[in-house]
């Protein structure tokens, strides 16, 4: 079979063949065909974000022998440099692992996730692939808010759930009384829970026989018509398109042709194999095992996730698939020299390859020049993209304020729009702002063709005045905050300084809160959450999940410099936040603007009403004191040097602006 | 040894790497002398064709007036403020360094062309009134063999400091033919003296003034007259010792009332490896504020104009002269620049051709060739068989330097060709630190284009004369004008007019930020 399809495949093929097999060789197909669905458990590790998935997931390769142990093993399926670097996981990584237990032999697929909100969409898509969960608690935290919002994402897709505290070694570790945490707060039984050390190797090996006494083999049903899942995709630099796939029915070996029912394309698979934990190829894959497949896939958007293959000629049902993830923060980039655009616009292809999450759209700046503007999953999407892009890929780039999605809609008339407002306000001033009545609102008046929605990703999109036809609205979540009793108070007031709505809280212990609220996304996208851990000393935790629009009173802030506009700095605030920001952006950028041949008057307006006014006096003197013969060289290199530094600057109208302008503005 | 060759055209030399392949040859060809001259006309043509001048552009007939350069790099002490090339030594060697100085005078004269009357020659330091006259006289001579000399016409300075003198050994000078004495007063205050680490004190400055006074009065004749050589002197503001703007100014009208015709009048420079650095970074000595700096700026101009002295350059101010004691085009009466000063200064025609301006700083401001001879010494000259400009420079180190001069005839340590572009933006650069500013003439005579839209951003330029920063219009320009003494009413007529980009009062002082803002954002 092997020899069959390398003979048949192209030359790049043949390449991939030679690099895929980086451990089996070129000899050691595996085959895992006796592995039927009963002797298969496919699980993730999910926890609130640092509770120990990656290390504990480290141990469990050990003890199966997948990788060999050693006590440099840390983390060893945080690929990514940034993953490294950071110490948290980005992207979910899928490892199988063989495991004998009662003298049987088991196929163990293990998903490790993020634990980071951002992140979140990573676990949802691994869940898919899985029958249960390890619900991961560090025993000196307890529970956390991640903790909360991925029980509920694995709950929701009816997994099984194997509660593990970990970290028990820790002075401060108590798993009793998170143990009684999980009960009152997910009514989980926990007379058996494991307790345990993932980083000093204390009772991991309770855990594998746990798995696979609690979750569930998958169904499916090797005979049946082929069908498979397609739960995550990345682009490898030498075998293109690497598709990891659950197969739920039937099986599927290298030479096999399939259809995508997302595109109706057709592939002739060129390899399967699982991820051991490298690229492992295996003579087939079959109903309930979790593997890759290659399959000669030209571009990553060919490998749509959540899209269902079927064998061809032979067409099933498609599975639900995924909704898309959705962005929650636009930021424009640019390249720090303009001329590092095209090189700059490669790497940001590349790097959207493997992260199909950013959405990208070009965008010119008066003051930035040309460039993108971005969608995140968040602000620390943001920063590890902008950060891989730095370091993968040596770019020099500015990434201007981020915005939430902020909509516009436009009503057949000024009266319909009026009525819309009042409706939507009481409503919400009702306390029912709640997500679920103001989505099918605002979805009902998309509907409605006389209705106009617009999405605004920048504040170029958004009007200086607003039109009486028009309705703002910005995007709400319900966030959920967990932290020790004594903070309630300035939870409470941190929340409320940030236009909290229907707050409620219960106590999941006797020590701890669990507050719900809803909040603005423009809240939460700044220093909400720094601001959050300084003021609980650390131990509030924070998530959130989209809760749909509210109508909100709006405004754009534009920032002038000696009257002219500054695209890249304007920002669209709620109307009680106006004074505040104008002034701290005013005085911020008095800061960094040095001063220059001419006097810059900084203003921060409204329409045509000013909010707050700074001046940066010109310079009277710069001139070097002594310039003769000998000098021309030095003072000549200066000048080059002073030309390159000016190239960092960006010219509006005739104030030179630094680079940090634009961050400094961020860092609200 | 450095391998790196930054520049296509920039050649290096290597005197310690006689197994470098390039530089073996040099060591063993018999006469240095000869070869250098041969090497050098050789080079010429070698040099990968320069881009042919545009076509509408007149080739230089005649070659730029010609400025020399000599340092003397020893000095008697350490001054804490001084970062220049020189050396404290004992007992130097000052027939060695005499001889190779000759040498070098003698391999550069020979590539100009025969009987170019030099502008100016400036012993430079270091300190050269420490140098026997014998030696000046010896390089005086050989600069007449090559060139001319005119007594009427040709600024001869030395640098002077006032504990170096003795009245013997400045008649000696004087006897030269040296005709300008730049006296390094640089403070008149004893703290401030002992500070700098100056070893005379004001008494003894003030007194050595008075005596070069008497020696080498302005004009070369007696008294105050216009022409030729006169007394300047260098002062130092912005020192740790001055804390406000008035403690500067009572020192500045010391300095004013016993001023000849020029003066240097310096902000402090804080020079990396120097003592007075060193006390800045460990906290002893503190910097004065950009305010500060600045209200001391703007006080020496108006002191200064105060005192008729007119600021011509940067750091430079050159007496003004009463119309009747002026040859030239002059205002008749004294001009009162600091109620009047923008409008006269507004046209270059008026004050441009004030006598007392330093013709051997000009020659850099104005991008003339100047010959650099010495340890350390930078040079730029055209060269003859090209017409392209190279920027010279010699081996810092005396004993380095002056061995090779005595294998090689030269020490010259690098030589560069200047793209156009290096050449264009060197002459703005120097250009604009000047009230008289950078006429399109000379752009087109060492820049080799017409336009200056080639070189500057022309709607920055624009913005900038609309904000009182530069001034763009015509004016005489006085680049080839035969040296002040003779400049009569009826030779300026005769100067060329050119379109010039000049600086205001006010925009000179912010020439840094003026240039890169200027310049395009291309860089070659
Ligand atoms: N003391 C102790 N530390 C642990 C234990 N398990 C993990 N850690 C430490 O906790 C930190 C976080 O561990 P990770 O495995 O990266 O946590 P994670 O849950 O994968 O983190 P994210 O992927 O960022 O959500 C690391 O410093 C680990 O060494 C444990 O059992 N005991
Ligand atoms: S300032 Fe002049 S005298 Fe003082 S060390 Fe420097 S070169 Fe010598
Ligand atoms: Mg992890």
């Amino acid at each position: 079979m092997v020899l069959a399809l390398s003979g048949r495949i192209a030359p790049r093929g043949s390449r991939q063949v030679r690099r895929m097999s980086k451990k089996a060789g070129a000899h050691d197909t595996l085959d895992i065909s006796t592995y039927t669905a009963d002797y298969v458990r496919n699980f993730s590790i999910i926890a609130h974000i640092d509770h120990g998935k990656s290390t504990l997931a480290d141990r469990l390769l050990e003890i199966t022998k997948t990788i060999e142990k050693k006590s440099g093993n840390k983390q060893v399926l945080d690929k990514l440099k940034v993953e490294r670097e950071r110490g948290i996981t980005v992207k979910a990584q899928t490892a199988s692992m063989f495991y004998t237990y009662k003298d049987k032999k088991y196929l163990l697929n293990l998903i490790d996730t993020p634990g980071h909100v951002d992140f979140s969409y990573e676990v949802s898509r691994s869940l898919a692939a899985c029958q249960g969960a390890i619900l991961l608690v560090d025993s000196s935290q307890g529970i956390q808010a991640q903790t909360v919002a991925n029980f509920y994402l694995a709950f929701g897709e009816g997994l099984a759930i194997v509660p593990v505290l970990n970290k028990v070694d820790l002075p401060g570790a108590d798993p009793a009384k998170v143990a009684a945490q999980l009960e009152t707060t997910f009514e989980l039984d926990t007379a058996d829970i494991l307790s345990i050390s993932a980083k000093s190797n204390l009772r991991v090996d309770e855990v594998l026989p746990a798995v696979i006494e609690q979750i569930p083999p998958p169904d499916g049903n090797p005979q049946a018509p082929l069908k498979i899942l397609l739960f995550d995709s990345w682009y490898d630099s030498y075998v293109g398109v690497v598709c990891l796939v659950r197969v739920v029915d039937g099986s599927l070996a290298a030479g096999d042709y399939i259809v995508s029912s997302h595109s109706g394309a057709k592939y002739e698979v060129a390899e399967v194999g699982i991820m051991y934990p490298e690229q492992t190829r295996t003579t087939s894959l079959q109903a309930g095992q979790v593997g890759y497949i290659f399959c000669n896939m030209k571009a990553i958007s060919e490998a749509f996730v959540g899209d269902t293959f079927f064998r061809h000629r032979h067409p099933v049902d498609p599975l639900p698939g995924f909704i898309p993830a959705k962005s929650m923060v636009f930021s424009g980039i640019f390249p720090v020299d303009p001329n590092d655009y095209s090189r700059l616009d490669e790497s940001i292809e590349k790097l959207t390859l493997n992260d199909s999450s950013v959405t990208v759209q070009k965008e010119t700046s008066n003051a930035l020049g040309q460039g993108w503007r971005l969608g995140f999953l968040g602000t620390l999407h943001m920063d590890v993209f902008r950060q891989r892009l730095e370091e993968e890929y040596n770019a020099r780039v500015i990434v201007t304020q981020p915005t939430v999605p902020y909509r516009i809609v436009t009503y057949p008339d000024a009266e319909t729009a009026a009525n819309q407002e009042a409706q939507r306000l009481e409503g919400s001033t009702s306390g029912e702002m709640a997500s679920a009545s103001a989505s099918a609102l605002a979805s009902a008046a998309a509907d409605d063709s006389n209705v106009k929605v617009k999405q605004v990703r920048t504040p170029s999109d958004f009007p200086d005045s607003k039109e009486l036809r028009m309705v703002y609205e910005e995007p709400v979540v319900s966030a959920t905050l967990i932290f020790p009793q004594e903070y309630l108070g300035a939870m409470l007031e941190h929340c409320n300084s940030h236009r909290s709505e229907n707050q409620e809280y219960t106590f999941i212990d006797e020590t701890r809160v669990m507050l719900r609220c809803t909040l603005p996304t423009a809240e939460i996208v700044n220093d909400f959450y720094e601001q959050l851990k300084s003021k609980s000393s650390g131990f509030a935790s924070f998530d959130y999940e989209e809760a749909g629009y509210v109508v909100s009173d709006l405004v754009k802030l534009n920032v002038l410099l000696n009257g002219k506009p500054v695209d890249a700095l304007a920002c669209i605030l709620h109307r009680s936040q106006l004074e505040r920001v104008g002034r701290d952006i005013a005085l911020k950028l008095r800061k960094v603007i040095k001063r220059q041949l001419f006097e810059v008057a900084i203003q921060t307006v409204v329409g045509s009403r000013v909010i707050a006014r700074e001046s940066v006096s010109a310079a009277r003197k710069d001139v070097t004191a002594k310039c003769y013969g000998g000098d021309a060289t030095r003072k000549m290199k200066l000048l080059a040097k002073q030309k390159e530094g000016k190239k960092r600057m960006k010219m509006v109208g005739n104030v030179e602006l630094p680079q940090e302008a634009f961050l400094s503005v961020i860092k609200q | 040894m450095r391998t790196h060759l930054g520049h296509p055209h920039t050649r290096y030399f290597f005197r310690h790497c006689p197994t470098s392949p390039q530089n073996r040859s040099f060591l063993h060809l018999p006469s240095p002398d000869l070869f250098c001259r041969r090497t050098i006309n050789s080079r010429a043509t070698s040099i990968p064709d320069s881009p042919p001048p545009l076509a509408s552009l007149p080739v230089p007939r005649s070659p730029p007036p010609l400025a020399i350069y000599v340092h003397w790099p020893y000095c008697q002490s350490h001054c804490t403020y001084c970062n220049f090339n020189k050396y404290v030594v004992a007992q130097p060697d000052v027939e060695r360094l005499t001889s190779a100085l000759d040498r070098e005078l003698r391999t550069s004269l020979a590539e100009r062309p025969p009987n170019q009357v030099v502008r100016s020659i400036y012993f430079g330091g270091g300190t050269p009134s420490l140098a026997p006259p014998a030696t000046l006289a010896k390089l005086l001579n050989t600069v007449q063999h090559y060139c001319r000399i005119d007594p009427a016409t040709t600024e001869i300075t030395l640098e002077a400091n006032p504990t170096t003198l003795e009245t013997g050994k400045l008649r000696a000078f004087r006897a030269l033919g040296i005709n300008r004495l730049s006296l390094g007063l640089q403070a008149l205050n004893e703290p401030a003296l002992r500070q700098l680490g100056r070893n005379h004190s004001v008494t003894e400055a003030l007194r050595a003034l008075a005596q070069c006074h008497a020696l080498f009065p302005s004009g070369g004749g007696g008294g105050m007259g216009v022409g030729v050589g006169g007394v300047t002197f260098d002062l130092i503001y912005g020192r740790p010792d001055q804390s406000t703007v008035s403690d500067w100014v009572k020192e500045l009208n010391i300095g004013l009332e016993c001023a000849g015709s020029h003066m240097s009048l310096y902000e402090l420079t804080w020079k990396r490896g120097t003592a007075l650095f060193r006390a800045l970074e460990a906290g002893k000595l503190q910097r004065a504020s950009d305010d500060l700096l600045s209200e001391m700026y703007e006080a020496t101009i108006e002191t200064c104009a105060a005192h008729r002295f007119h600021h011509y350059e940067v750091s430079s101010f050159a007496r003004l002269e009463a119309a009747d004691s002026f040859p030239g085009p002059g205002p008749t009466n004294p001009p009162d620049l600091v109620n009047n000063g923008s409008t006269l200064l507004a046209n270059p025609q008026t004050w441009l051709s004030w006598p007392h301006q330093s013709s051997h700083n000009s020659a850099y401001w104005r991008g003339l060739d100047y010959v650099g001879i010495g340890p350390g010494a930078h040079g730029r000259v055209t060269d003859p068989q090209t017409g392209r400009r190279k920027r010279t420079i010699r081996i810092p180190h005396p004993p380095t330097w002056m061995q090779q001069c005595e294998e090689l005839g030269h020490g010259l340590r690098l030589e560069t060709e200047l793209t156009d572009q290096e050449a264009r933006e060197e002459l703005l650069m120097f250009g604009l630190r000047m009230r008289e500013g950078l006429p399109l003439s000379r752009l087109r005579r060492y820049g080799n284009t017409n336009d200056l839209g080639e070189m500057i951003d022309m709607a920055r330029m624009q913005e900038l004369v609309e904000s009182g920063h530069l001034n763009w219009g015509t004016a005489r320009v006085f680049d080839d004008a035969p040296p002040k003494a003779n400049l009569t009413a009826e030779i300026v007529e005769t100067l060329p007019v050119s379109m010039t980009l000049w600086p205001t009062a006010k925009g000179i002082a912010l020439v840094d930020s003026i240039l890169p803002r200027l310049l395009h954002d291309k860089t070659t």
